[in-house]
């Protein structure tokens, strides 16, 4: 188990090292000056200097990797462009907390639901349950999350007084007013996911229960449920500790449409607003830090899935 | 004798191998015709078909459903100008806040994403095809080094490496095609990867080998017509997620071209502001036309996967 987990994190160190090479390569291969594009065609030469030094354009190449890997290993990305005196890692840190309170909560509400879906049409495999569990979630999750969240707020929001059309709390909020504001943007997650957690817990437990090992136990004469219980849902649930591992750093940072919308000041919000203000040091260091939570997630799946199936170990990385 | 018998056996044996084949050709067509059979009598397929179709017809010819230019501002009979009016006979679909008719440009606005996603989505694949096919056939350093770069890039959600590289590289709509088909080569190359890994270890690929058969014809000619129905499927999941992204794009407002042009992500970027207000027409009618183009091109992805399994 440790030489897995030794070889398993030596595999996440090799892509953050690649990552950090691809982001420092986008500015430099950009075709013409990539200052002007952002800065707009009417900038100031002194601002075209500013935005080019943001960009870190003025050294080589090799010292701007090294650069990056200093401030990603002591995780400290200098100063904000648009709010000069403001650390990124401030900024980044205070919407990760926001990001976090939100993720957690949509979990808490959309990991139960989806696998109790999933199993429960796994069980009911071909009837109607099954194929309007299916079915249904396919659609709700091929939509875009910021057209879930519009359509929610239109018919929950506007009309029901109980949800609330900003995520963000008032400053000073209670426990339960915050999460009353978080609803909705957490119903979305939940709309937006449950299709596709519920189908692949569906899967592993059909993979599972048609196994040699649950024949064999439903032969002793045990019971569905204890067939469940002892049998089933460990081996059932792999496949979906996986998929939550990889869809984590989607959530923390890909649900920017999603922010915007409930105006939820959360990374991809943050990511969204430093594109706007051409704030590229802020920009960097939110993909990057939405890179590390991914890695960080996978990981700690992997880990799970480890100790959940020994054969797993054999294969570091999961693929192939 | 014992060497006629010997001759009649080998005889018997080769014509019994022939046999196998020819009734091994006529399963395959057979498969195929039976898949074919399942996949356009599945509901979800037509379904998806016909959502497809109807906007496929919206882009090519919108001017044949449309009564208002989706840039022109609606009057009534008395030749008042209607602004932010809720559905009614003379805009089906309401008003907006400049008075355009939200039906006309719901129909206008699918253009710029059937103008875009379908080609990112064949430049993805392409690409993807080719990397996948090297990377599962060769195996090696190649497909170690590959493997990591691929794994890097699918650890950034692609929405935001799709930020990242909009920003720096301008906002048109080559850039955002050519991004959205960057990002879309590793996925296709790993699944193409994977297929190839599996075909690659079975007999007919082995006496390929032992045939002497070079390198490139075993991948064109023997292992690729071989998973051309994992590619199709792919195809049409990736273009699925293609929509979903230019939407998202467009909607955070990072896509090129002109705001005032008809695009159901700027449309709804535009007015959503206006829902809180009771004013949810301008948002909701390109909102829903999103998802229903989305959903048809994955309930098509679907019933295709399902039909080459059956």
């Amino acid at each position: 188990m440790a030489k897995y987990i030794l070889r398993r994190i030596a595999l996440s160190l090799i892509t953050l090292v690649i990552i950090l090479v691809i982001v420092t390569l986008i500015p430099n291969i950009a075709p013409g000056d990539p200052a002007r594009k952002i800065a707009g065609g009417t900038a100031s030469p002194e601002r075209l200097a500013a935005v080019t030094e943001s960009l870190g354009l003025n050294d080589s190449v090799p010292t701007q990797l090294g650069n990056l890997f200093k401030d990603t290993f002591t995780l400290d990305f200098g100063e904000a462009f648009t709010r000069p005196g403001e650390s990124v890692m401030g900024l980044v840190g205070s919407a990760l907390w926001e990001s976090t309170k939100l993720v957690v909560f949509a979990l808490i509400l959309l990991l139960p639901l989806s696998i109790a879906g999933g199993m429960l049409a796994a069980y009911k495999k071909d009837t109607w349950i099954d194929r309007t569990i299916v079915n249904v979630g396919l659609a709700l999750s091929s939509v875009p999350e910021f057209v879930a969240g519009v359509i929610l707020l239109t018919v929950l929001a506007v009309p029901v007084d109980f949800f609330k059309v900003s995520a963000d709390a008032p400053a000073g909020a209670g426990f339960f007013t915050q999460l009353q504001h978080l609803l909705l943007p957490a119903l979305t997650v939940v709309t937006v996911y449950f299709g596709y957690i519920a189908r692949i817990t569906r899967a592993g437990t059909i993979t599972a229960l048609e196994s040699d090992y649950a024949r064999t136990a439903f032969m002793k004469g045990l019971n569905t449920e204890s067939v469940f219980r002892k049998h089933v849902q460990r081996n059932a649930l792999q496949p979906t500790v996986a998929v939550i591992g990889t869809q984590l750093g989607y959530m923390f940072g890909g649900m920017v449409g999603l922010e915007l919308v409930f105006n939820y000041p959360g990374l991809g919000r943050l990511i969204l607003d430093a594109v706007r203000g051409a704030d590229y040091p802020v920009l960097r260091g939110g993909v990057l830090i939405v890179a590390i939570i991914y890695m960080a997630a996978t990981l700690v799946a992997d880990l799970i899935i480890a100790w959940m199936n020994p054969r797993a170990r054999l294969t570091a990385g999961g693929e192939s | 004798m014992s060497d006629d018998t010997h001759d009649d056996l080998d005889a018997d044996a080769i014509d019994a191998a022939d046999e196998a084949e020819i009734a091994a050709q006529g399963t395959r067509k057979q498969i195929r015709r039976e898949q074919r059979r399942v996949l356009f009598t599945s509901p979800g397929f037509i379904i998806g078909a016909l959502i497809l179709l109807f906007w496929a017809v919206s882009a090519l010819f919108p001017g044949l459903l449309t009564e208002w230019g989706p840039k022109e501002f609606v009057t009534d009979s008395e030749g008042n100008g209607l602004v932010r009016t809720s559905p009614s006979g003379d805009a089906w679909f309401g008003t907006d806040a400049l008075g355009r008719d939200v039906y006309s440009r719901v129909i206008h606005g699918v253009r710029p994403i059937l103008q875009v996603a379908p080609i990112a989505t064949i430049l993805a694949i392409g690409v993807g095809t080719l990397v996948g096919l090297t990377m599962g056939y060769f195996l090696g350093w190649v497909d170690e080094v590959l493997s990591r770069i691929i794994e890097s890039i699918l650890s950034i959600p692609s929405i935001l490496m799709a930020i990242l590289v909009i920003f720096t590289f301008g906002r048109t709509d080559a850039v955002v095609t050519g991004t959205i088909a960057l990002l879309f080569v590793p996925p296709v190359a790993r699944t193409v990867r994977a297929a190839t890994l599996a075909e690659a270890q079975l007999d007919y690929v082995t006496s390929a080998k032992m045939r002497g058969e070079r390198s490139l014809f075993i991948i064109a000619r023997e292992i690729f017509p071989n998973i051309t129905g994992v590619i199709v499927v792919e195809f049409t999941v990736r273009l699925g997620y293609a929509i979903f992204t230019l939407a998202t794009l467009a909607f955070l407002g990072l896509s090129g071209g002109d705001v005032t042009d008809p695009d159901w992500g700027v449309d709804v970027s535009q007015s959503w502001g206006l829902v809180v207000t009771d004013v949810w027409w301008p948002t909701i009618f390109p909102a829903v036309a999103i998802a229903t183009l989305v959903i048809g091109v994955n309930l098509i992805a679907d019933s295709i996967e399902k039909a080459l399994r059956s």
